[in-house]
């Protein structure tokens, strides 16, 4: 292991592969159907590859789009897409996650067609909203001959009123990986992705994590990363960009802002702040990816553990509830 | 007994971020030093730290904010008593500015050459001075400055590395309204009596967008001058032992682009020698392009040489 070089920039486009590097590229991928109901499920097939070998996914893709159209008011604003939704993925009887995620809080990367700084300019001339998720797999995921991901993505019940009843959205899966070379032998194990996350809501003064970021497995969790991002939740549901995040006294500063307190379940912290142990979310995760890129292992049902409060004056005006969606992202190797 | 962390697996590593925060005061040469207790590991225990982000929230008084951290906003940092930047260095010189929040930059990250060692005795000191690019027309602007650093805990009782890793940071900025510009010879170099391994130059200037398709906040009329002059305007450097670094006259948007401006060197530099860095807006016999202007000047161009040094460690030589 490179205790030197940790990853900084996070890799986009996915994790290259000692092992699967020599083997052909392979990419499939499955269509939601229209999601128009608010909750309401729907099930991606399970990718049946139609290849007959093994072979390794190195990245997952969402494509979430719509049409402005079919969007009722208030306006949806494309990053609320990636919120909006929720998707569940499991690959024979190893689940990802335990409750559906929001995919905006899968990767560091996206991008969309407005409102998004990353990628401004890639269609900024367009009327439709879409936002892409490019999800690089902690490692490749071995998928033996015949086996598929089952993807599951729904509308969130609480987020309902963004969504009328003409709105239509749809989500397509993509896979992108290799093949086994051939004549190489297939892993002893395999390492299945691992998501869980949390949402912080200022419509709580303060909120504590329960057992959410607890490593449920009688195997380590290697945690790679967290992943943040920070939502208002009033006439639109939009991403605030969380560099934008105030400080007190700050004169053009009218609205509070999320803080945060990180420790883990050995009793270390893992956020120190200058006025105390609360953090700005904004200085805590990578600003322009969103994102905290480590690596370190969980034993079984160790945890991180996360306070959350508002920061700045009371006399500052509330312009939320704010959403502030915290995920953690990990592996754990199965036996095959 | 010492050992070298280098090939420890990194299990035992727990992931921090540290945050502190000032008040800029709106004055030329305005300083603010933030409070190194809170830069300290809490844990109690030494750390690597690996990364520096930088953060100043958007206010409506920064009219130009690419000029602001171009050259305004200049930082020192210190590691115990040991002095890691050759004085105040503009961020864009060391650590590639990020436009986050539409087309305002307002980031920026210091990936640091190597992990830095950090007893749990020595601080890390950091302080921003606000320097103006052009004395007398610049208004310095009352901000907040953030940091975040970015380390991992070492567990109680592991020994002292066996070497570590100290960066260091100089610059050469351009304040004045020249067409060339030549680097003063202690500006970017190896001051110390050990080589110095030189990992990258980190280019900036202020007048050109910094990433394509976006706006980095220049007055439009100056930027689209210097947008159409981009091929003119160049880089050359040499070291002072008269070998080359960058031979010909190069676009310095060729050498620095606008999404990664650096130029990685993965070299060494031998104690007392230096870089010369030349900058030309304006090479002889080239024609000014019609109709943008013959007002192009190099003001608000910063590069910066950053490496490090290695240091070893027997018990009590750390600063």
């Amino acid at each position: 292991m490179n205790l030197l070089r940790p990853k900084f920039p996070v890799p986009i486009g996915g994790a290259p592969s000692a092992i699967s590097k020599n083997g052909a590229p392979v990419s499939f991928s499955a269509d939601s159907e229209v999601l128009t109901t608010q909750g309401e499920n729907v099930n991606a097939s399970a990718l049946q590859s139609g290849y007959r070998g093994a072979y390794f996914i190195d990245e997952i893709r969402i494509l979430l789009w719509t049409d402005v159209g079919t969007i009722p008011t208030p306006s949806l604003i494309v990053g609320g897409l990636g919120y909006l939704s929720r998707v569940k993925f499991s690959l024979g009887n190893h689940p990802f996650s335990q409750k559906a995620v929001p995919p905006a809080v899968l990767a560091p990367a996206w991008m969309g067609s407005t409102n998004d700084a990353l990628f401004l300019t890639y269609s900024a001339t367009t009327a439709r909203v879409f936002q892409e998720v490019r999800w690089p797999l902690p490692a490749p995921l071995y998928v033996e001959p015949g086996d598929g991901i089952q993807a599951n993505i729904a509308l969130d019940q609480a987020l309902s009123a963004f969504v009328g009843t003409t709105a239509e959205i749809r989500a397509s899966f993509v896979y992108i990986g290799r093949t086994l070379p051939p004549g190489e032998q297939k892993p002893q194990t395999r390492t299945v992705p691992w998501v869980a996350h949390y949402v912080f809501n200022s419509d709580n003064v303060s909120q504590q994590t329960n057992d959410e970021f607890q490593n449920p497995f009688t195997v380590p969790l290697r945690t790679q990363r967290m992943v943040e991002r920070f939502y208002i939740v009033n006439s639109t549901l939009h991403a605030c960009l969380a560099a934008n995040v105030p400080y007190p006294g700050l004169t053009s500063s009218t609205v509070l802002y999320p803080e945060v307190d990180i420790t883990d379940s050995m009793g270390y912290k893992m956020t120190f702040g200058s006025t105390s142990s609360m953090v700005p979310v904004a200085d805590v995760f990578d600003y322009e990816y969103f994102d905290w890129t480590f690596d370190r292992p969980l034993g079984p049902r160790e945890q991180y553990n996360m306070s959350f409060r508002m920061g700045g004056s009371s006399n500052y005006v509330l312009a939320g509830p704010y959403h502030t969606v915290i995920s953690m992202i990990g592996s754990r190797e199965e036996m095959l | 007994m010492a050992t070298n962390l280098i090939n420890t697996a990194s299990d035992f590593l727990s992931p921090i971020v540290m945050q502190a925060h000032g008040s800029m005061p709106a004055v030329e040469g305005g300083t603010v030093e933030l409070d190194s207790i809170s830069l300290k590991n809490p844990n109690r225990s030494a750390m690597l730290v690996d990364a520096i982000r930088f953060r100043w929230p958007i206010q409506a008084a920064i009219v130009n904010q690419t000029n602001y951290i171009g050259s305004q906003l200049c930082v020192e940092m210190w590691y115990g008593g040991t002095q890691l930047f050759n004085g105040p260095t503009p961020i864009a010189a060391f650590a590639p500015v990020r436009v986050t929040y539409l087309v305002n930059p307002s980031t920026a990250i210091f990936v640091l050459p190597k992990p830095l060692y950090v007893p749990p005795d020595v601080p890390i000191r950091v302080k921003f001075t606000q320097v103006s690019p052009q004395p007398g027309t610049v208004v310095p602007v009352a901000n907040i400055v953030a940091i975040s650093m970015i380390a991992r805990s070492i567990p109680l009782g592991w020994p002292v590395p066996e070497k570590v890793y100290v960066p260091w940071v100089s610059s050469t900025s351009v304040r004045t309204a020249v067409a060339t510009y030549a680097s003063k010879d202690n500006e970017l170099g190896n001051p110390f009596d050990v080589p110095l391994h030189m990992t990258r130059l980190v280019g900036w200037n202020g007048k050109l967008a910094t990433r394509p398709g976006l706006v980095a906040g220049a007055v439009a009329s100056v930027q689209t001058i210097y947008a159409n002059r981009a091929p003119e305007f160049t880089v050359q450097a040499t070291f002072s032992n008269q070998k080359m670094l960058i031979r010909d006259a190069t676009p310095f948007y060729a050498v620095f682009p606008g999404e990664r401006p650096f130029m990685k060197l993965n070299n060494t530099i031998q104690p007392q020698e230096f870089i010369r860095l030349y900058l030309d807006v304006v090479p002889a016999g080239t024609a000014t392009p019609a109709g943008y202007g013959i007002d192009a000047d190099l003001q608000f161009t910063t590069v910066g040489l950053i490496g490090y040094r290695e240091i070893d460690t027997p018990q009590g030589a750390l600063p």
